[in-house]
């Protein structure tokens, strides 16, 4: 064997040593060479791929694995923060969410970015983002946001290649009822899994930064647990248990697609959530731990765990720094300048606890209840917290649950603390001071009765409920919450006079509060006042001239009432106010739709289709307008830009519906015969062609396809049926009664048939006829057809227009109308 | 250095490069086959046998013996197959570049840069770059076919060794593939006739028995490597042949026909490379063409061959794949003598430039099927490994599976399989089926009823594992478009729907729908 081998080695020797085979041989040696390089390349990167930030609403660190029987309620979170570097200390910078996730996403403390509530609010297009910075970075940006509250209202979705919120999809009523505050719409945690999933799918072969934020864990909890005899703890516990299957279920989509390992993975959360503690069942009243902590959890893949291992981390962390965190992570080196800094990892340099500082605020009391607002500070082993003239300063390591006020016998730490905390606030002495000046504990009692008024489920208690809102505005004259909860309650009684005037007595205390005036609008909105909702809406934006917010709730309400030109103006400003905006625009176009003037809805669309295709309200609609204009061609091939920017939308029904604009039948019936399921069968395919044709006006070319499926398929009764329908339709009556017949001789109890031939005779004016055919189509029926009819009881009727039911009256059997 | 030297160099690095790019972009395609194949693999390196389904009736389900045993190497010391299978595939793709750059030196008598435009025609095929990484043996056979008839036709030269060399690697390609076999005969027909020739012209001054001493003897060498493995196969499998044959075969005049457009369709997207290589067969001197007899027979015989067992489903002709180097070659020596009738050396040059390049874009354009066709296999297996994962946390390890596609799927989640196209089952494969010929090639066979017998856990219909919405289990019976003889069947047996339930679980991106059995 070895001289075989020696044998055929010699030649081949003979022959490398030859001069004509130097050039084949460099030409392989030069592209191992390459082939090397480039695989060098591959291995050698050295920053993760893809960033995946899950922020959750109103986590409270310490529910995090919790047991029950004996096993973790949070079993995937767990199994994440094994594998993360955790924080110990981190807080939230607010304890609403707009305004925390306008932090985490700008890094930068809410007095910079002026975002102080959850609706109204919208921070300047002038601010860095963090989707911003990677997408300069070549990264490709999706968000899902389970709420409406952070919609693109919020201008959230800046930078955001894609951002799906709800109402999901071509919702334009539900985006109209965003526009007019007429309530939160949310999406469920395995919604949003969905949705980002099927983003991942297109996207993960790119560099990817994927933001889910769930809205299950606030509250009113979702999906509504039964809390009857439960306290809200075990409520809470039990959404954050199926919160946890979700969190894994999309952990689990990135080990599937196998770019886990490459991806930053942080887990965190917009605040924390009382549950009781303090006086306070949720969030957003105070600024006391409970509130304040949250988790911050970062996993890295095996390979990136030298520099950022699995462990804890005691410095304190806030929101703001996920921002230059992640940055650094990804390796951007353009990070902007930002409040935040990076992270540092427990293998890394400790940040010197000293430096640290927490700073956190919460608006929620001034917006809700006309209370002052609060603000915090936390630094070393010491937390203050102000509001008016209240101070209260805390030792974290002796009093953790923030129970032992020590300000009156730590002046000077309290001063210190105070003048960094001013530093850091700014000096909006009309905000800050602005409101009712209650100390703490007397809030912790007033909402202890708000709760208390609240929690009184049975109607027939309703009564003693609004007694104690009524004392709850004697002991609070201003504020808002038991005013508005009189107001409407006075509504819906049909004393809505009397309710203005208590809630108008309530705003009037407030007149240099923009929000004030929006409480005032939201009450004749829900009055039904659209024109006294605008008139306030106005006297709002005086206050806060070009807020987008106001202008939009402006422009909404003097559409519904009517007002089309005032609508169109403010809807302009607000567009003025920010021309990049994709979903500016997509509103303007959607307005101008409404109001049929398609020339300017298209101008909108199409700036907001060039802008971010994704923000189109109904892409489809740039289409639509150009079939309204005429412009026909341009219609098709507008329709066909989005069949291939969204590959699951088939727009062919459309295109066909253009072509027989063109009058091109040819053209229009292959579009149709592609809007069909290519899985059905080519009878099923047939039928359904034919039956879009008649639909849309062909009958005539309905009849040819029928006719061409009847010589593919002599015997089927479906033929002759689909044709005696449209005959039907086109009132040739005659010949339609002959299809139904041709049916009945094959399928003699065909219950659609008789019901149709029945159809016939009374058009025919013959109803005893009528009758007798009805009459055999209920006996055989199996309960289909007596469906269908109940559906739509006025499609069959006498020809005097006397509707089905009294038909159905006679020749019903007892009992069978259950 | 000389200067044609460092032309040729800077040349063919670009096209090279241009080759590699363009396997690249076509990266992360292996085809759903391939993992045939890895599953064959790994049942061998965890020392289960040669095998789809471990403890089950062996069967034959793979037609590329040394490759898999190859890869079964890689499995056993800890590799992936599927880079691995890239790797090998885009060597290969890179050895047959090389070894056509070496017959065009040493049997064209060509200079090494002149080997540029056969070079320049492999980089611009699609067919050639997306076959190097679908992680099948196609370019590892067919670099043992080039180099074999290299060392066939040197061994008609003179040394000894050469012809040892020809008969070893045409030995190996008949270990990869059944086709091998009949390269090696062809080959073995060449030395006959070339024995007989000598004896018959009276050159070398043999006599006939010592002439026909060299081919015997070829014969034998081969027959050492490739007679063992018969005998093997026949003692483990049970045939002679492999069981994908049996499967793929059968439609009679209907193959022949789907064969001949197969072969069509093939001539059609190299038709530049097939009318020089006319060109020059027809027009080139004796001296040119001495070496051409033995590549030009391989290749009608291959084509017959081709169109014989009804062609392929793939579009990336990879049953052309072994004779392309020697249609290129023919049809860069139909550039040359064409450039060659004109004197001037500026308007040679010019007219071989405008011949590559036209040629090269033709070969780029017509293969544009390949190139989606390798797009769609990249999707295709995120797909199904998304839904063997899924299956994996769904399933019980014993329960058996019933699918068409019975590449990645088995494969991941190593299931027991049962293959509903029959590639890997006796019965199926052994099953005459009205559909013969008439459908995609391998995918014609089926038995709904004797799939519905075994009982499987989990049925897979193709048409159905993806879709954008969940699937109406009302509309099962509609199913029309895309639905194979089995799945056809199945859903004809009045109490399927009764037996199993169709369920749709949201994957990522789209909706797995599947048959399970009822509790």
């Amino acid at each position: 064997m070895v001289n075989l081998i020696n044998v055929a080695r010699l030649p081949l020797d003979r022959f490398m040593k030859k001069r004509k085979s130097s050039f084949a041989a460099l030409l392989v040696a030069g592209l191992f060479l390459v082939g090397g390089c480039l695989s060098g390349c591959v291995l050698l990167s050295r920053h993760p791929r893809h960033l995946l930030l899950i922020s959750i609403d109103s986590l409270q660190p310490e529910r995090l694995g919790r047991e029950w029987k004996g096993r973790s309620t949070t079993p995937r979170i767990d199994a994440l923060a094994r594998e993360s570097t955790r924080f110990l200390r981190a807080t939230a910078p607010a304890t609403l969410t707009l305004p925390s996730i306008t932090s985490l996403m700008t890094g930068i403390l809410p007095s910079e970015h002026q975002v102080r509530f959850d609706s109204g609010y919208r921070f300047s297009a002038e601010l860095t983002t963090l989707a911003g910075s990677l997408a300069a970075a070549g990264f490709r940006n999706g968000a899902v946001v389970g709420t409406s509250d952070l919609g693109p209202m919020s201008g959230l979705n800046r930078g955001f290649l894609s951002f799906s919120r709800p109402p999901f999809g071509e919702d334009r009523e539900g985006q109209r009822a965003i526009l007019a505050r007429a309530g939160e719409v949310r999406a469920s945690a395995g919604q949003v899994n969905q949705f980002a999933m099927d983003w991942l799918r297109s996207n993960f072969k790119e560099k990817t930064f994927l933001w889910l934020h769930y809205r299950d864990l606030h509250f009113p909890y979702q999906p509504v647990v039964n809390s009857a005899g439960r306290s809200i703890r075990a409520d809470y516990q039990k959404v954050l248990s199926s919160l946890d299957a979700a969190v894994g279920r999309i952990l689990d989509a990135y080990r599937d697609l196998e770019i886990l390992e490459d991806t930053v993975v942080i887990l965190t959360a917009t605040h924390g959530e009382s549950l009781g503690e303090h006086g306070e069942e949720t969030h957003s009243n105070f600024l006391y731990g409970s509130t304040l902590r949250i988790p911050i959890f970062i996993r890295v893949g095996e390979r990136f765990r030298e520099e950022f291992p699995p462990g804890d981390v005691a410095d304190p962390a806030t929101l703001i720094d996920i921002f230059p965190t992640a940055l650094a992570l990804l390796g951007s080196s353009a990070v902007p300048a930002l409040a935040g800094r990076p992270l540092a990892s427990p293998a890394g340099e400790s940040i010197h606890a000293e430096e640290r500082v927490a700073y956190a605020e919460t608006f929620g009391p001034l917006f809700r209840f006309g209370w002052r607002p609060l603000r915090s500070l936390e630094s070393g082993e010491w937390k203050l917290i102000r509001t008016g003239s209240h101070r209260e300063l805390y030792h974290l390591p002796d009093d953790p649950g923030e129970q032992n006020d020590l300000s009156s016998k730590q002046p000077e730490i309290l001063r210190e603390l105070d003048a960094r905390m001013t530093a850091i606030s700014g000096t909006e002495t009309v905000l800050w001071e602005t409101g009712t000046d209650l100390s703490p504990r007397q809030r912790a009692e007033l909402l202890e009765g708000m709760n208390l008024a609240l929690s009184t489920g049975d109607p027939v208690d309703q009564t003693a409920a609004y007694s104690r809102i009524e004392k709850i505005l004697q002991l609070d004259p201003g504020n808002f919450w038991a005013a508005r909860q009189l107001a409407l309650r006075l509504l819906r009684e049909n004393r809505g006079e009397e309710g203005e005037t208590i809630l108008r007595d309530v705003v009037d205390l407030y007149p240099r509060l923009p929000e004030a005036h929006i409480w005032m609008a939201d009450f004749y909105r829900e009055s039904d006042r659209p024109m006294d909702a605008v008139s306030e809406s106005l006297s709002a934006l005086k206050l806060s001239p070009g807020r987008i917010p106001f202008l939009l709730f402006a422009a909404a309400q003097n559409s519904k009432g009517g007002r089309v030109e005032e609508a169109v103006y403010w809807m302009e400003r607000a567009v003025e106010e920010e021309v990049d905006s994709a979903y500016l625009h997509a509103l303007a176009g959607d307005f101008y739709w409404e109001f049929l003037d398609f020339e300017k809805a298209l101008h909108h669309l199409e700036t907001a289709w060039e802008l971010q295709p994704y923000e189109i309200l109904s892409p489809r609609m740039i289409g639509k307008c150009l079939q309204h204009l005429g412009r026909y061609k341009e219609a098709i091939d507008s329709f066909r830009d989005v069949e291939k920017a969204f590959h699951d939308m088939n727009l062919a029904e459309e295109i066909g519906d253009t072509y027989l604009l063109l009058d091109q039948p040819d053209e229009a019936l292959e579009e149709y015969i592609r809007s069909l399921s290519p899985l059905i069968s080519p009878l099923d395919r047939g039928i359904d062609l034919a039956n879009i044709l008649s639909s849309k006006g062909r009958p005539k070319l309905a009849l040819t396809v029928l006719e061409a499926l009847e010589a593919q398929f002599p015997r089927s009764p479906e033929v002759p049926y689909t044709r005696g329908e449209i005959l039907l339709t086109e009132r040739d009556l005659e010949a339609a009664a002959a299809n139904f017949q041709h049916v009945l001789a094959v399928d003699p109890d065909s219950g659609p048939s008789l019901y149709n031939l029945a159809r016939v005779a009374l058009l025919r004016e013959d109803e005893t006829l009528a009758l007798e055919f009805l009459e055999k189509a209920m006996a055989g029926d199996d309960g289909s057809l007596l469906r269908l009819l109940r559906q739509d009881p006025f499609f069959f009727q006498t020809p005097d227009g006397t509707p089905l039911n009294l038909y159905l009256r006679e020749i019903l059997q007892p009992g069978q109308e259950g | 250095m000389k200067r044609s030297l460092l032309v040729g160099l800077l040349l063919g690095g670009t096209i090279s490069l241009g080759l590699l790019w363009h396997e690249v972009s076509l990266r992360e395609c292996t085809q759903d086959d391939s993992f045939i194949s890895f599953r064959y693999a790994a049942n061998l390196a965890e020392g289960k046998g040669l095998v789809f389904n471990p403890g089950e009736e062996r069967v034959e389900g793979y037609t590329n013996f040394l490759w898999t045993v190859i890869l079964a190497g890689f499995i056993f010391f800890q590799f992936d197959p599927v880079p691995v299978s890239w790797v090998l595939g885009v060597a290969c793709g890179f050895g047959i570049l090389w070894c056509t750059a070496l017959l065009s030196i040493r049997f064209c008598k060509r200079k090494g840069w002149e080997a540029i435009p056969s070079l320049a025609l492999f980089a611009a095929s699609s067919a050639f770059a997306a076959e190097a990484v679908q992680g099948l043996e196609t370019l590892f056979f067919s670099l043992l076919v080039l180099a074999g008839t290299y060392a066939l036709l040197r061994g008609r030269e003179a040394a000894t060794g050469w012809w040892v060399a020809s008969a070893l690697l045409f030995g190996l390609s008949s270990l990869t593939r059944p086709e091998g076999a009949l390269v090696a005969f062809i080959g073995f027909l060449f030395l006959l006739g070339d024995a007989l020739t000598d004896t018959y012209r009276g050159t070398g001054s043999r006599s006939l028995v010592r002439s026909l001493g060299r081919p015997i003897a070829w014969a034998g060498i081969f027959a050492s490597l490739f007679a063992p493995y018969l005998l093997w196969r026949y003692l483990y499998y049970g045939f002679l042949v492999p069981n994908t044959f049996y499967a793929k075969t059968g439609g009679g005049l209907a193959q022949i026909t789907r064969g001949v457009q197969y072969s069509a369709n093939f001539f059609w997207a190299i038709a530049p490379v097939l009318l020089l290589a006319a060109w020059f067969l027809f027009r080139a001197d004796r001296e040119r063409k001495k070496w051409v007899r033995f590549p030009v027979l391989l290749v009608l015989v291959y084509t017959i061959y081709v169109t014989s067992v009804g062609g392929d489903f793939k579009l990336t002709f990879r049953f052309f794949m072994p004779v392309l180097a020697f249609l290129i070659l023919l049809a860069q020596e139909g550039m040359f003598l064409l450039a060659g009738r004109f004197r001037s050396r500026s308007i040679r040059y010019s007219v071989l430039a405008v011949l590559l390049i036209a040629s090269c874009g033709h070969l780029f354009i017509f293969s544009q099927g390949s190139r989606n066709f390798a797009r769609g296999l990249r999707e295709s297996l995120v797909n199904k490994k998304l839904i063997a994962k899924h299956l994996q946390r769904i399933t019980r390890k014993d329960d058996l599976l019933a699918i068409g596609t019975v590449g990645i799927v088995p494969y991941y989640t190593r299931l027991p399989t049962l293959d509903m196209w029959g590639l890997n089952d006796l019965h199926i494969a052994h099953k005459k089926s009205p559909w013969a010929g008439r459908g995609s090639a391998g995918h014609e066979k089926g038995d709904g009823r004797y799939v519905f017998d075994r009982r499987p856990e989990i049925i897979i219909f193709r048409v159905l594992a993806q879709t954008p919405i969940p699937f109406p289990e009302k509309q099962v019976k509609d199913l029309w478009t895309g639905m194979f003889l089995s799945e056809r069947e199945l859903v004809q047996i009045p109490e399927f729907l009764d037996r199993y339930e169709l369920r749709s679980d949201r994957l990522i991106g789209f909706y797995f729908n599947y048959f399970r059995l009822r509790e």
